[in-house]
């Protein structure tokens, strides 16, 4: 017999699966004539089925030695060592053989079969070298997932820099993550320099507390060049002791520069004089000068001690944020700055100590089509005004908090039309009557949070029940998924129950749902105890927790702990 | 723009393991490279659209969440700015598809980068923040087999940089 007859009845035996003859034949047929590639790879896959992988390797190696440019040797090599569990020696052949496979259609099968072998060599790298998953992902993913962790708070993303080394890299170069910076009088110069290296000198935020100032710092100047004043999107000052003016918080120079979208001025520790204010003329210019383009929200926490300049923010034209606590609030400064400013989103006034309104000073009516949230806090002089000459249609959430027996205000509110509230919150006020406010509540058919905490010595009851109806067409806010009946604590369980009965649906398959998803009973003393699993077994989530005696809430005011 | 055509229009798939699936064109279109790729070959409905860096265990599950998102909307075009008012909320059904074993996980993040198709990617992304946040460094490299290769020094370094960070 030739060579080729003896390899032809050796492929015959290893097809028959007769892998110790097709072996016989094999040996033969190569020591009968020159050593063929097709015979070398014939003779490594009898091997390979016949488990005698390490032979069979070196038959591959002869294959490559033979005709390195052809394919074949690597991809039978691969595989054995893949079998042989060494999947970085599998995945270079895997390369090496697709590097020669033709790209044509008849090679597809076999470029496909490569695929899986690299996909499976992958995971037995992993597997073997106990490699992290993370290791596969590439930079940008891990970034996607960083700023995610970062949309809870930056710190919750920086701290993972204490994984390992890739991660820490990766996060130190995400200047997003530096770009905000907190300066007090013991921050660290070594905190500074590595918040400006890593944010790459562009300063995003910058807030200064307990006191701190530029000017008892000149060593850290130098991280501050002057240029990137102008790039300072947010600056939030807390006033602290000691402090004269606003204008000593930054280095000199920097303030002109200024060009600021939110500013926040917070009494940190109830040190914010009208003094200190009335010192701070500069800045107030600069304010009014260099931000009032720019300047999309103000902030300003002056608490009772100080009362905003309002006239320096008159030029303001831009805001869409203004949350102000605050001595007496003028009400015709502050419609003039509303009617300048169409684009507010959001209004939070927290009235101490009211200033007196002359009759002749009553503002007229301002549309804000952009409004959605407006909080009112102690506002008790002029509340009825805001209510009865802000048109905002598109208003979703309203709170009010300590509205003390306000007669006004609550004629007001019954009149009152918002048809895309979703949310409307009256907390620790007082008042004899919950009419007028079933009555607003009528007027809002998509809200779907409602919080009435803590207000006497209307009856929580009578309240609840104008929110019962037997009718569903006749239900009062018909989406409501949310009650916060909070320190109440004259309400009644048979009250909360029928509420329960009148929001109760039968679904498709005959059991009864609640469109009341969420509902607070937290210090309601008077709630039997028993009402409590009746109403768990209904509505999808109660809050039932204890409240500390003495902390326990009295209507005018004031806020509640839990244990 | 897709035109109604299109709509009935079926789309092959060829995995790296060489398994053929076939979809609707607005089921494969969720990915934007099987999208550009159809545009590349036009009209050629027979041509398969092969898949090399994708399994298919992996695309069978990448499908199953195209189908169920098949009528979403494009997303937006993101800026960077944006990337900071994610949240990590993601969806009931979301939710619930992503609920597989870590290999699974990740191997869906990586198809989901590779074929384009961010708010898949963004899934992962987020369930793997959700895995991650308030975890403790140990607790993170026990949970993904990642090894500490830090210096106690380069450890003592960090821990101040995080209390600096901290510090608000």
């Amino acid at each position: 017999m030739s060579q080729e007859e003896i390899f032809k009845r050796g492929v015959k035996y290893f097809r028959d699966d007769k892998l110790d003859d097709a072996l016989k034949m094999l040996d033969k047929a190569l020591l009968s004539g020159n050593e063929d590639k097709r015979m070398l790879d014939t003779r490594a896959a009898i091997l390979e089925k016949m488990g005698i992988l390490s032979e069979a390797l070196k038959s591959c190696k002869k294959v490559i030695d033979i005709a390195p440019s052809s394919w074949q040797g690597y991809a039978r090599a691969a595989r054995i060592f893949l079998k042989l569990k060494k999947p970085d020696s599998s995945l270079k052949m895997v390369d090496l053989a697709l590097e020669r496979m033709p790209t044509d259609p008849n090679g597809q099968t076999r470029r496909a079969e490569m695929e899986q072998t690299r996909s499976d060599a992958q995971k037995l790298a992993r597997k073997l070298h106990k490699r992290s998953y993370f290791d596969f992902l590439p930079v940008e993913i891990l970034h996607t997932i960083f700023n995610s962790l970062a949309s809870l708070s930056t710190y919750e993303a920086i701290r993972q820099g204490a994984v390992c080394r890739r991660w820490r890299d990766i996060l130190c170069g995400m200047p997003s993550l530096w770009n905000a910076l907190v300066l007090k009088p013991k921050t660290p110069q070594k905190k500074i320099e590595v918040w400006m290296q890593r944010s790459r000198g562009a300063l995003k935020s910058l807030s200064v507390r307990e006191g701190f100032a530029f000017g008892a710092r000149p060593q850290i100047h130098r991280y501050f060049p002057i240029g990137m004043w102008e790039r300072l999107e947010e600056l939030d000052i807390g006033c602290y002791e000691h402090m004269e003016s606003l204008e000593e918080v930054l280095p000199q120079g920097a303030m002109s520069r200024l060009q600021l979208g939110k500013l926040s001025i917070r009494n940190e520790d109830g040190r914010l004089t009208q003094r200190m204010l009335s010192e701070s003329r500069a800045f107030w210019g600069l304010v009014e000068h260099s931000c009032s383009g720019n300047l999309q929200s103000l902030v300003f926490h002056g608490d009772g001690q100080a009362t905003l300049p309002l006239h320096y923010v008159g030029a303001c034209t831009a805001l869409r944020e203004l949350d102000i606590a605050s001595n007496g609030i003028r009400p015709t400064k502050m419609f003039q700055i509303l009617s300048q400013n169409p684009l507010l989103e959001t209004l939070a006034l927290w009235e101490f100590h009211p200033a007196p309104i002359p009759p002749t000073e009553e503002p007229s009516e301002v549309e804000l089509n952009h409004l959605k949230v407006c909080k009112f806090d102690a506002l008790n002089s002029d509340v009825h005004l805001y209510l009865s000459r802000i048109r905002a249609p598109n208003l979703t959430s309203l709170s009010f908090d300590k509205i003390h027996r306000n007669h006004r205000f609550m004629s007001s509110l019954a009149q009152l039309s918002f048809p895309q509230l979703e949310e409307f919150k009256l907390t620790f006020s007082k008042m004899d009557s919950t009419t007028k406010i079933l009555s607003f509540l009528k007027n809002s058919p998509l809200l779907r949070r409602l919080t009435y905490t803590a207000c006497f010595p209307a009856d929580v009851n009578e309240f609840v029940d104008g929110l019962s109806s037997p009718s569903p067409s006749d239900l009062v806010c018909p989406l409501l998924e949310d009650l916060d009946l909070s320190a109440n604590p004259f309400l009644r369980g048979h009250t909360i129950m029928r509420l329960t009965k009148s929001r109760l649906k039968k679904n498709g398959e005959g059991d009864e749902t609640c469109s009341l998803m969420r509902l607070d009973v937290t210090a309601c003393e008077s709630l039997e105890p028993s009402t409590l699993p009746w109403l768990r077994s209904r509505i999808k989530k109660v809050v039932s927790r204890v409240v500390k005696e003495k902390s326990r809430p009295s209507y005018g005011g004031g806020s509640y702990t839990f244990v | 723009m897709s035109t109604t055509e299109d709509k009935t229009r079926k789309v092959k798939l060829v995995t790296s393991d060489n398994e053929e699936f076939e979809v609707d064109w607005e089921v494969a279109t969720r990915s934007v490279l099987i999208k550009h790729m159809l545009e590349d070959i036009g009209e050629s409905e027979e041509q398969a659209i092969p898949l090399p860096n994708v399994t298919a265990n992996v695309l069978k599950k990448v499908l199953e969440w195209c189908e169920h998102h098949r009528k979403d909307p494009e997303p937006a075009p993101e800026s960077s700015d944006d990337n900071r008012k994610r949240t990590l909320e993601i969806g009931d059904w979301d939710a619930k598809f992503i609920q597989v074993d870590q290999e699974m996980l990740f191997e869906i993040i990586l198809a989901a980068n590779y074929l384009d198709i961010k708010a898949l990617l963004d899934v992962g992304c987020k369930t793997v923040a959700n895995m991650i946040k308030g975890k403790q460094p140990e607790e993170i490299r026990k949970m993904f087999n990642i090894v500490n290769d830090f210096t106690p020094e380069e450890e003592a370094q960090i821990k101040k940089e995080n209390e600096w960070a901290e510090d608000r």
